[in-house]
């Protein structure tokens, strides 16, 4: 059963799973509450390794979502940039 | 541009609020300096005061005082907010990795919350800059896949997998989104 590599540099995904993932997400943005299952339904063999990305895209979308909806006029890139930035200075 | 210009020009969304962002962003860093050691939780308390001033920027009344003494004030309120909140217990590594089920109530349970989020937003800023850049133009800018490879100059294709190769890396770095749902 595949998983989720713990090595980042292992990561590759089908067509039909990275076709998957793109009609999933999509679906969570027109807010249709899209049933989990029958997305992963539709890789057969790859649930295990497509579950947990699908629960984070949702954790994403409703925290960068609240975001979005709480400081619409913030540019997030800028808060990464600083971030980051930052993390260089020390 | 001076401070007042600068705050109509944003309440009347003619300026962008990155501007005062950027005259500020260093200035607040150091006034919380002295309270907030840990340089990335003063980057985090830094972001929150500006944030917190661009929702309150409506409040502010110049005859009260200038611009920057109400970002100074705000900047040691909130940065006394962060130290009273830093004095709850910290969660353990244990919880954080969901072996076990978080408390759902109460100020440790919105501890808790606040360090999910930090550690949600910090993961985010550290994830490579294509799959960084693709995720928020989707998940925060709204675009769907076709319009954020538009933007990008890629295929749809690439659009969607730099998406799903981001959500991975989140995944691996965070562990368990579904308990993270579960309390979100």
């Amino acid at each position: 059963m595949k998983t989720v590599p713990a090595n980042p540099d292992d990561i590759e995904f089908t067509d039909a799973e990275v076709d998957m993932f793109g009609d999933f997400s999509e679906a969570v943005q027109r807010r249709e509450n899209p049933d989990l299952s029958e997305y992963l339904a539709r890789c057969p063999g790859s649930e295990a390794k497509m579950r947990p990305i699908l629960e984070t895209a949702l954790l994403l979308d409703r925290e960068l979502g609240r975001f979005r909806r709480e400081h619409p006029g913030v540019n997030l890139k800028r808060l990464n940039e600083l971030r980051r930035n930052r993390k260089k200075d020390g | 541009m001076s401070d007042a210009e600068l705050v109509s020009g944003i309440l009347k969304g003619t300026i962008d609020f990155s501007v005062l962002f950027e005259r500020f962003v260093d200035r607040v860093s150091s006034w919380i300096a002295p309270l907030v050691k840990d340089s990335e939780d003063r980057r985090d308390v830094t972001i929150c005061v500006l944030t917190n001033a661009w929702q309150r920027l409506g409040t502010y009344d110049p005859a009260k005082g200038s611009l920057c003494t109400w970002l100074y004030r705000m900047a040691k309120s909130l940065a006394y907010t962060f130290l009273r909140k830093k004095r709850i217990p910290t969660v353990s590594m244990d919880r954080m990795e969901g072996r076990r089920e978080p408390a759902c109530d109460g100020p440790a349970h919105e501890h808790e919350l606040a360090e999910l989020k930090r550690l949600l937003w910090h993961a985010v800023g550290e994830l490579p800059e294509p799959e960084q850049v693709m995720l928020e133009l989707h998940y925060h800018d709204g675009y769907t896949w076709a319009e954020a490879a538009k933007l990008r100059g890629v295929s749809v294709r690439t659009a969607k997998f730099h998406g799903a190769r981001g959500i991975a890396l989140l995944q691996i770095k965070l562990r368990d989104a579904k308990k993270w749902l579960e309390v979100l």
